[in-house]
C-alpha cells in the first residue's frame, strides 16, 4: 500500500514538472510568433476558440447519439445482429460528401461544420462502446440483477461506470479525428476558425505565420491530451473490470 | 421451504438441443445448509441460477413457501470494479432506496463481521482474492437474505484462504440462520458445512441422490465418519 502511495507521489511530481515545461514552451512560441508578425495574435486564439467550441458542441451531441445508438442496437440479440453490420457500413460513409447538401440547406455556417463533426465523432465512440459492452462480464451483470439495479439505476450505477473506460478511449480517438475534420471543414465552408486562419495565411504567402500557427496548435492539442485525456485514462483504469 | 418441481433446462447450440438439466426435483428446508456437488458440466451452476431467478427454466416450477430475499455469492466475486469496498457492500441497499444512515450502519457492522476492517475505501483491484470474497459475502449479507446462494464461492482461492472463508461462512450461517444453498465441486467442503448434499451427474444434468449428513458439528475433518461419507459421495459422482 505504501508502495502505490509513493508511486502516486512520483507521478504527481512529474505532472507539475510537465505542466510548467509546456506552459513555458507555449509562451516562448507565442513571443516568437508576435515578434515575426504585425498581425494580432488574438486572431489566432479567437479562431482556435471558435474551432474548439465547435468540436466541444459536436462532442456533446456525438456522445448522446452514440449512447442512444448503443442502447438501440443492442436492445436484443436479433436487432444487434442486423444493426451492427448496418452501422459498420454507415461508418465508412465519407462525411465530407455531405457538404454540398449542407451548404444548400444551411448556407455557409458553423452548423455545417458541427454536423459533419458530429457524424465523424459518433463512430469511434459508438464502436468503442459496442466492443466494451460485448466484453462485460456476465457475473457482474448477474450481480446487478440480483441486487435489483434496474432501469435508470442500472444505467447510472452499473452500465455507465462499466463502460466509462471505453468511453474515454473512444473519446480520445474522436477528438483526434475531430481536429483533422474541423480544420478541413472550416477551410471548405470558409467560416472563421483555426482552419480558415491557417489557410488564409497560406494563401497570402505568410509561411512563417502558417508554420508558427501549426506549432501553436500542436502545443495546445498536447496540453489538452496531457491534462484532460491522460488523467481521465488513468482514472478509468481504476474502473476497469478484471478479466 | 423451496420446492423444485420437474425442472428441465435445454439450450439450443447450433440447431441442436442440449439438455442441461433433466427432471430435477428437490425440497430445501428453511434454515438448512444444502450443498450441491458434481463434476463440471453437470448443470449445477445452471440449477443455482434458475433458483436465483437469473435464468428461466425450460419447464417445471420453482416455488417458495414465502417470497425469499435472495443473495448470491459468485465464484469470481463479481464485485463492481469502480466502487470501493463500502460502496460494493451497500450496493443492494442503495438500489432498494435505503437511507444513507441505514446503509452506513449496516456497512460498519458487516465490515467488522467479515473481517474487512481498514479496507473500506479500497477498490477491488487493491484486494487479494480472499478479501474480495469477503466483500462478496458482506454484499450478500447486507440484504439480510433469507436465502443465500453460493456458486463455488471458494474455488478461486488458495487452500489456506479457502479454509478461513469456510469457517467464516459456517459462523455466518449459524448466526444469521438463513437457508444456504451452495454449489461446490469439493466433496470435503460440502461435508464440512452442509446438512444435506445433493449429488448431480452430467449428460443430462440430473440429481443422482440426496445424502443426509448427520456428522456432529463442529466437524472433525480427520475422523473416520468423515472419510466414510466422503467415500460414499465420491462413489456416487459419475463423471
Amino acid at each position: 500500500m505504501r508502495y502505490t502511495h509513493n508511486l502516486a507521489l512520483v507521478r504527481r511530481r512529474q505532472h507539475s514538472l510537465a505542466i510548467s515545461l509546456t506552459i513555458t514552451a507555449v509562451l516562448i512560441v507565442l513571443i516568437i510568433f508576435l515578434g515575426f508578425t504585425t498581425l494580432d495574435a488574438s486572431q489566432f486564439f479567437f479562431g482556435f476558440f471558435l474551432s474548439f467550441s465547435r468540436v466541444l458542441a459536436a462532442y456533446g451531441f456525438a456522445m448522446v447519439i452514440a449512447m442512444a445508438l448503443l442502447l438501440l442496437a443492442t436492445s436484443s440479440p436479433a436487432i444487434e445482429s442486423i444493426a451492427v453490420p448496418i452501422l459498420d457500413a454507415l461508418q465508412s460513409f465519407p462525411s465530407f460528401a455531405l457538404f454540398p447538401l449542407l451548404i444548400v440547406w444551411f448556407g455557409k455556417s458553423s452548423l455545417d461544420v458541427i454536423i459533419v463533426l458530429v457524424i465523424e465523432m459518433v463512430w469511434p465512440i459508438l464502436f468503442s462502446l459496442l466492443t466494451a459492452k460485448k466484453q462485460l462480464r456476465e457475473d457482474t451483470l448477474e450481480a446487478a440483477s440480483i441486487y435489483q439495479a434496474k432501469g435508470w439505476r442500472f444505467f447510472r450505477y452499473v452500465f455507465l461506470p462499466l463502460l466509462f473506460p471505453s468511453l474515454v478511449t473512444g473519446s480520445i480517438v474522436a477528438w483526434g479525428e475531430a481536429w483533422e475534420t474541423v480544420i478541413g471543414a472550416e477551410i471548405i465552408v470558409k467560416v472563421m476558425g483555426v482552419g480558415s486562419y491557417l489557410s488564409q495565411s497560406g494563401e497570402r504567402g505568410q509561411t512563417q505565420i502558417l508554420l508558427i500557427g501549426i506549432v501553436l496548435l500542436l502545443a495546445i492539442l498536447f496540453i489538452l491530451n496531457k491534462y484532460i485525456f491522460l488523467p481521465l485514462l488513468n482514472l478509468s483504469t481504476k474502473y476497469q473490470q478484471e478479466t | 421451504m423451496l420446492k423444485l418441481d420437474h425442472i428441465t433446462k435445454t439450450f439450443a447450440v447450433d440447431d441442436q438441443q442440449i439438455v442441461a438439466l433433466k427432471d430435477i426435483n428437490l425440497e430445501i428446508n428453511n434454515g438448512e445448509f444444502f450443498s450441491i456437488i458434481g463434476p463440471s458440466g453437470c448443470g449445477k451452476s445452471t440449477l443455482l441460477r434458475i433458483i436465483a431467478g437469473l435464468i428461466p427454466a425450460s419447464s417445471g416450477d420453482v416455488s417458495w413457501e414465502e417470497p425469499p430475499i435472495l443473495s448470491f455469492v459468485f465464484q469470481n466475486f463479481a464485485l463492481f470494479p469502480y466502487l470501493t469496498v463500502t460502496q460494493n457492500i451497500e450496493f443492494g441497499l442503495k438500489m432498494n432506496g435505503r437511507s444513507n444512515s441505514e446503509r452506513s450502519k449496516k456497512v460498519v457492522e458487516l465490515i467488522d463481521e467479515v473481517g474487512l476492517s481498514g479496507f473500506s475505501d479500497k477498490h477491488p483491484k487493491e484486494l487479494s482474492g480472499g478479501m474480495k470474497q469477503r466483500v462478496g459475502l458482506a454484499r450478500a449479507l447486507a440484504m439480510d437474505p433469507t436465502v443465500l446462494l453460493l456458486d463455488e464461492p471458494f474455488s478461486a482461492l488458495d487452500e489456506f484462504t479457502a479454509k478461513n472463508l469456510r469457517d467464516l461462512l459456517g459462523k455466518l450461517w449459524r448466526k444469521h440462520k438463513m437457508t444456504v444453498i451452495m454449489i461446490t465441486h469439493l466433496v470435503s467442503e460440502a461435508i464440512e458445512l452442509s446438512d444435506r448434499i445433493a449429488v448431480m451427474s452430467p449428460l443430462p444434468g440430473s440429481v443422482e441422490e440426496i445424502v443426509d449428513n448427520s456428522l456432529k458439528r463442529p466437524r472433525d475433518l480427520r475422523s473416520k465418519e468423515f472419510f466414510d461419507l466422503e467415500d460414499k459421495l465420491l462413489s456416487l459422482v459419475k463423471s
